[in-house]
């Protein structure tokens, strides 16, 4: 299977499989990087720095990989260029070098295929241990501070408590408070209008007793005046009439000065 | 004018309703002597003739209480214009008017009218209306003047005494009562 695949690999283009091989590597570095994120994203500090080692590592490895394209490129292109002179033979030559630098590579990308995946197993064995001991302080951590939260938070509660039932208790004190000065005043207000309404009562009385005495003589005046001038006789009128002619008389009203 | 005459009326009329009357009695009886009698003296006849043309017995009796003297000296062409000056004359003599509450019959204004001239002098003339507010007593019109000596005026100086006399019968209301 490894044959036919080297077979296959050495039917490609040269340029073409240099650019496959550039292909796989960044996408390996890009893979370890976003693994070295995602890491980081979910662990401690302590992940970031093994991610970071990881980062530098394919970096490196990245580096190395692009040294060894432009190599390999460059190399090609001489070679492209050698035998674009003399094409059977170069390219007889060309392929048997092309065959030689692609078992090369193959070989050189394998060791370092080879060498990532065993650096990056032992930096996923490092990281998951890591990883674990890190989840296992956190997780102590955690329920540390969650126990301290419990207590405080019970201690907290247990004030507040307190201070709602100090509050309670001045709430009902104040509301007492108001309630008899409430009352107080109302039954003040009570007493001024029940004074007031008394006065105006008496008052009004007055003034209606008064005016009702008034009537009353203004009634038997209006009576006596009526009964006097139908019950007295003639002659009574006539004595009433000279008594009245000498009063005047008695008062100067028919002096000469007049 | 001849005063005799003015004080012989005055002493028999004592208000001016009447001496505006009798003087109309006193003309007409002229007129019946002058010009249908045709005398020119007044006689006992003249008189007599003068009742039977159905005169009221009153107007009679009043000229035959007038004296003789009365009528000397009135003519036919004189005898008008010495009525009118009588008339005048009557005007000028003081009066007293006397509101009374209801009209008194002939012997109690005579009463009143005998008081005025004895009290005021022979020559005041009496008049006397009524108005039934005045009730009681009377109201004194004196050198145009109006004095009230009716019910208001009795009622008004015996106030209190009115006011206590009503309290004794309509007991006053308490004025504090249950309050």
């Amino acid at each position: 299977m490894i044959t036919s695949s080297i077979a296959t690999i050495l039917s490609v283009p040269l340029g073409l499989l240099l650019f496959l091989v550039f292909i796989a590597l960044a996408v390996l570095a890009g893979v370890v990087i976003q693994f070295g994120a995602r890491l980081r994203y979910l662990a401690s500090p302590v992940y970031d720095r093994i991610v970071k080692e990881a980062e530098e590592k394919a970096k490196e490895i990245m580096l190395d990989a692009q040294r060894e394209a432009r190599t390999v490129k460059e190399h090609a292109a001489a070679e492209a260029e050698k035998a674009f002179a003399d094409r059977s033979k170069v390219d007889e030559e060309m392929r048997k070098e092309q065959s030689k630098h692609i078992e090369m590579l193959t070989a050189h990308a394998q060791e370092l295929l080879n060498k990532q995946t065993v650096t990056i197993s032992q930096l996923s064995e490092t990281m998951a241990s890591d990883f674990s001991q890190q989840a296992r302080a956190a997780g102590k951590a955690l329920e540390d501070e969650t126990a301290e939260m419990k207590k405080t938070i019970a201690a907290e509660t247990d004030h507040m408590k307190e201070t709602f039932a100090k509050m309670a208790v001045k709430v009902d004190e104040d509301y007492h408070e108001l309630v008899a000065q409430t009352r107080k005043k109302m039954e003040e207000e009570l007493d001024n209008e029940v004074n007031s309404a008394r006065e105006a009562v008496k008052a009004y009385r007055i003034e209606r007793i008064s005016l009702l005495n008034k009537e009353i003589v203004g009634l038997v005046e209006d009576t006596a005046r009526l009964a006097l001038r139908r019950s007295l006789s003639l002659d009574q009128h006539r004595d009433i009439i000279i008594a009245a002619l000498e009063e005047a008389k008695q008062q100067g009203l028919f002096s000469k000065n007049v | 004018m001849n005063d005799t005459r003015l004080t012989t009326l005055v002493e028999h009329t004592y208000s001016r309703a009447d001496f505006a009357y009798r003087i109309g009695v006193l003309k007409e009886f002229l007129s019946f002597m002058f010009f249908t009698a045709h005398e020119s003296h007044v006689t006992k006849e003249v008189v007599d003739a003068f009742e039977k043309e159905k005169h009221p017995v009153e107007d009679v009796a009043f000229l035959r209480s007038l004296p003789g003297t009365f009528f000397e000296g009135l003519t036919q062409e004189s005898f008008n214009e010495e009525l009118t000056h009588l008339s005048e004359a009557a005007q000028k003599l003081p009066t007293l008017s006397l509101t009374i509450p209801i009209m008194l019959d002939d012997e109690n204004r005579a009463a009143v009218w005998a008081w005025v001239r004895k009290e005021l002098g022979h020559d005041v003339m009496l008049d006397i209306s009524s108005d039934t507010d005045v009730s009681v007593g009377c109201q004194i019109v004196w050198h145009d003047q109006l004095h009230d000596f009716g019910f208001d005026h009795y009622l008004a100086v015996n106030r209190e005494k009115v006011e206590e006399s009503i309290a004794r019968v309509v007991p006053r209301a308490p004025l504090f009562g249950h309050l």
